[in-house]
This record gives structure tokens, sequence and C-alpha cells, in this order.
């Protein structure tokens, strides 16, 4: 795989967040370029969803660097670094679960749009035109997940594989430059992973999304990833291609154990 | 970027129009919308009808149901949409009484007037209360907010204040008269104000609610950090809420203020919080006709509980009241507006031939359609 190394859409450089004694991560570095997907691996507690927490603004590192397309992210508060682009799902299921799957995917458009307060309480004509726009690209979002049949439904009422579609709809109508998933997989049956595995190849080849992707289920790494980085005890022990990565020492280790 | 996108193939075909929406229901053969639109114009004719039918005091009662209604649409719209608890609001209550009865008394300001001013301070007072609210969540705002409601009586005795505020024994103020060309009667036309008031904010929140920023106050009320996370400023939305809500809750003093013709501190005591909480909760939450619901409840409750204690004894008037309340909350659980909606969806009937009964079926008949319809 050839990725432009020099020009990253990410950079992160020796990144550290403790909470009390512990290292949630403990001076992580790696980069991903631009259209790449790349895994991030590791056992339970490594620090994979911390590290997802701290790109996307819900934490704020200690230290270390967090650069997106050349501009320092990192302490940033999380609306601002959604609106230069990184979006993400969540490991457990965060929808909003009083609304509709259209208006979640809705709101997904949010740092797209910029409609007031007055503007939206006087029905200016300027934000119901907004509004139409913002219905088209949910409603483009939801066609492109097969999400049609249920879109006017309360996403509560939904199996949790329409759940996880919903929401990856709604980080997609974000219309990120980095999408960041967290364990999609988690969850959902097996015809769900082929189908998630061909949708995830699909979002990063034919939208030129770059994705980041922490998920358990190995299979679909190394179906859909270049790359895999590999995390234990908030410490990066790999970073390679999906095939070396499965075949180091390091990488076994922290899985297996040795003690 | 639609048009391409549906006409690109790469993906599996896709039917369905935007909006298209879920199969109509009817009732007596009248759609579910047209219902509406019917209950809405009788509700308006009701309105402009009722203070020819009824007494003044009767009417004079209304004007302070449509008062509570507006008072509690603004603290629902707080806690009910936006998830922020508040049990200061009779605080924003006697800024917006007081405004208006200052502006009025000393600066001689038409008392029309006075509610767009009561409004803009109302709205400030609770924009800088919303700073320090964000730093709270829960059973903490509740008691930030329960200060503001104990502390706002004693500030408006308060000596310092007492050339202006009246102390107290508060202020008294001229009621406004109905111009003589209306041939109405001064409840009339303050009933008529009132609720032309409360028809405008009712139509602005209805529209606050409905759009881009109804929908980001909502995923801040069902999850604060994925909402950010969804590019929504949180604290800027939150405290925008609280000065909104507040200026709300302003007006409807304002407005108090004029129909009473006097305000005092102890009018906007801590009870007066609780009643608008009520209120929201008994009319429904996040329900913004619940609100009129509310306003009726807080008005016209203590008084049946009144009635209801006298079988037993004079006193027993406030266990009458929480026995009433506890019996609604246990029999709607979701206010008098989700019984409204349970009722309906109970009557309701899907408009077409009644050919679907399996819920499998919606999916199917709702699916991926033929693709022609997506062309018009």
């Amino acid at each position: 795989m050839t990725v432009a190394t020099t020009d990253p859409l990410l950079r992160v450089t020796d990144l550290r967040i403790r909470f009390g004694g512990i290292k949630a991560l403990d001076g992580v570095s790696f980069d991903v370029g631009r259209g790449e997907t790349v895994g991030v691996i590791g056992p339970n507690g490594s620090g994979k969803t911390t590290l997802f927490n701290c790109l996307s603004g819900i934490y704020s590192a200690d230290e270390g660097g967090i650069v997106l397309d050349g501009a320092a992210i990192r302490g940033m508060p999380a609306h601002e670094i959604a609106a230069r682009g990184i979006s993400r799902t969540f490991q457990n299921l965060a929808l909003f679960p009083t609304m509709t799957v259209l208006d979640n995917v809705k709101v997904g458009c949010h740092s797209h749009s910029s409609s007031s307060f007055v503007a939206n309480a006087l029905r200016f004509p300027s934000m119901l035109r907004e509004e139409a726009e913002i219905r088209d690209r949910a409603w483009h979002w939801i066609e492109r997940l097969g999400l049609e049949p249920v879109a006017h439904q309360l996403v509560t009422d939904l199996p949790m594989g329409t759940q996880k579609k919903t929401e990856l709809a709604r980080a997609l109508a974000a219309e990120p430059r980095l999408l960041m998933l967290d364990e999609p997989a988690g969850g959902i049956s097996h015809e769900e992973i082929d189908e998630l595995e061909e949708l995830i190849r699909r979002i990063g080849q034919e939208f030129g999304v770059t994705i980041l992707l922490v998920e358990h289920h190995v299979a679909l790494v190394m179906g859909v990833c270049a790359r895999v980085v590999v995390l234990n005890f908030g410490q990066k022990i790999a970073d390679d291609s999906p095939g070396r990565v499965q075949s180091d020492t390091a990488v076994i280790r922290a899985y297996l154990g040795t003690d | 970027m639609t048009r391409q996108a549906r006409t690109d193939k790469s993906f599996p075909a896709a039917g369905g129009q935007p909006a298209a929406a879920p199969e109509e229901l009817a009732i007596l053969g009248i759609g579910l919308p047209a219902w509406n639109r019917l209950l809405l114009v009788a509700g308006l004719v009701a309105l402009v009808v009722l203070p020819f039918l009824v007494e003044g005091f009767t009417t004079f009662q209304m004007t302070q149901v449509a008062i509570y209604a507006i008072a509690i649409l603004g603290l629902n719209l707080l806690t009910g949409y936006n998830g922020q608890f508040s049990l200061g609001h009779s605080a924003f209550f006697a800024v917006g009484a007081y405004t208006a009865a200052i502006a009025m008394n000393h600066f001689g300001l038409p008392y029309l007037l006075t509610l767009p001013l009561a409004a803009v301070i109302s709205f400030l007072v609770g924009f800088a209360f919303g700073f320090p609210a964000l730093r709270l969540e829960g059973l903490y705002l509740a008691l930030a907010t329960f200060m503001l409601a104990i502390a706002a009586p004693q500030l408006l005795k308060f000596s310092l204040f007492e050339p202006l505020t009246g102390g107290a024994q508060g202020l008294v103020l001229m009621r406004p008269e109905a111009p003589a060309f209306t041939g109405l009667d001064d409840d009339q036309w303050l009933y008529f104000i009132s609720v032309i008031v409360m028809l405008a904010l009712f139509w602005l929140s209805g529209n606050l609610i409905r759009y881009r920023i109804g929908r980001a106050i909502m995923a801040i009320r069902d999850n604060p950090l994925v909402a950010s996370a969804l590019g929504i400023n949180t604290p800027l939305y939150k405290t925008v809420m609280f000065g909104i809500s507040a200026a709300y809750t302003g007006v409807a003093g304002a407005l108090s203020a004029m129909v009473v013709g006097f305000v005092a501190p102890d009018s906007f005591n801590f009870l007066l919080s609780v009643a608008l909480l009520v209120g929201v909760v008994v009319g429904g939450i996040a329900s913004m006709r619940g609100a009129i619901f509310g306003g009726f409840f807080i008005l016209y409750i203590p008084t049946v509980a009144e009635s209801f204690a006298d079988v037993f004894s004079k006193g027993l008037s406030w266990a009458a009241y929480g026995v009433l309340l506890l019996a609604v909350i246990y029999v709607m659980p979701s206010g008098i507006s989700g019984l409204i909606d349970a009722v309906i969806r109970r009557i309701a009937q899907p408009k077409q031939a009644p050919r679907r009964t399996d819920p499998a079926a919606d999916v199917a008949t709702a699916g991926p359609g033929p693709s022609n319809r997506e062309k018009k």
C-alpha cells in the first residue's frame, strides 16, 4: 500500500492521557493518510476508545499532538473538531432515543448548516431552504444504507443492526474527512457483518472518506484495513499491514498473555 | 448531490421519496392532520367567543390560564425539550413582573411596550444564569435554581432596592384599560392581549423545536456528549435555551403584573416554581399543548382540592391537592397530552382499507419500490 506519509490527514504524536494513576494512553503516535482505512485493535482496556475520545474532543489529552489536515486540534471543544470534519460512531449505541431515524440522521448535518435561533423561530425562508437541503442530504444517506422503510420510526423500536446503520448514516451525513467507527460490528449478526464490510469498503473507496476503525472482529479488520495499529496498555505495539500484524510476536503476546 | 446519488447504480436500488410519511390514520373517516386543523380552528373560535359568553371573573381566570401556559411553555422548553432542570422559574416570573411594574410606574412606559422589555431583561438574566448552570447537571442544577427561587423574594424586599421595588409592599399598578373603539371591558381586553401573546409565543416555540435548532436542543437532552461530537455547540445552546425559557416566563410575569394590577415579592415565592413544574409534568413533558392543560391544572386544581378537602377539614387542602396530583400522575404518566395521544392511537384507524395487520407488512409495502417513483 503506498500512502503518502509526508502529508497525512491525521497525525497523532506522543499522545498521553491519564486517569488517576492509570496511563490510558502512554505516548501513542501514528499517521493516517488521506483515503486510508486504518484499523485500531488491541485487548480490552488497551486505550482504543480513549484514543477515539481524545481525537473527537470528548476527552482532552494531557500531552501530545493531534493534527488534522495541518491544524492542531488537541484541546479544541468537541463541536469544533466535528466542524473540522471528524465524525464518529460509538461503541455502545448512542442514538437520540426520542427521535426517528430521519431526525437522527438530520442531526448529523448540524455542522454543515447554520440557521440561527431567530431564523428558526421566525421561519425565515433561508432557514426553510436549508431545511430542505438537510432533508435531502439526510435522505441521501438513508437511501444509501437502505433505511427508507424505517426512516419515520423511532430508533428505539428498531433492531440492533438497523440502529447501528442509523448511527453510521448519521456520522456520514456530517460528510466527514475522517470517519471513526468504534466497534461497528459489535452485537450484530454474521450476515450484517458481511454487509458492513462491503459498506465500509465502499465508504472508503467511493466517497474517499478516510476511516479509522476500532474493531474486535478480526476478519472485518483484516478485510477492510490496509494498515492496523495495535495498542496495548496505552502504548502502540505494532503498526503494519494486517498480515504482518497477525504474525507479530508482540501482538500475539498481548492477546494471549505470557505471564 | 442528491440527484447524482439517486442515479448512482453502485448501491442497491433505493426507492421512496424524502419524507414519505407513515400511513395516514383517521378517526371517523377524517384524517388526523385534518382533525388537527379542525380542532385548531375550533379552539381559536372558542378563544375568541369565550369572553363574551362567561362572566368577568371567569374571563379573568382564563387570562391567568393563558399566562400560566406561557410560563409553563417556557419551563418546558428548558426542561422538557432541552433536559435542564429548574426550580427557579418563579424568579424569572418575578423579573418579568417587576420589569413591567417598574417600567410603568417609574418610567411611564406604555404597558404593551413592557412586554418586549420584560422579555429582553428576563432573557439576559436567564442567559447569565445559564453560564453557572453549564457546570451543573440534574440534581445540582435543581439546587442551584432553587437558590434563585428562594433568594428572589428577599432581594425584592431588600432595602437598597426599595425605592424601585416598593419593598415588601410591592407596587400597585394602573390596570390597563380597554381602548374605547374595541367596545370591550377591561377584563376582556386583557384576556385578548394575553391570548394573542400566548399564541404568538406558541407559534415561535413551535417553529423553534421543529427544525435545526429544535433537533439540536433535543439531541443535547438525549445525549449531550454525542450532540457535541456531532458539532453542536452544547454550552451555547444550553445558555441560550436558559435565556429563552426565562424570557417566556418573564413575559408571563409581565402580563400577570398588568392583569393583577399589583406586584409583591411574596407572590413569586418558591411555590410558584413548583406549580410551574407541576404544570409541565401534568400537561405533558416536551408537549406544547400540554402547557395549556398545565395552566388549567395549576389554576383550578388548588380550588378543586379545597372544596374536596372541605368535606373533611378546611386545613387539608394541600393534602387533597397532593392526592389529586398523585392520582393524575398515576393515571397519566405522560401527562394530559400523553393521555390524549394514547386515546387517539386507540381509536384511530388507517385511512385506507385495513388490509394490513401484520407489522412486517409495513416494511414490505414501504420498502424499496419501483424506482420510477423517485423521478418525480
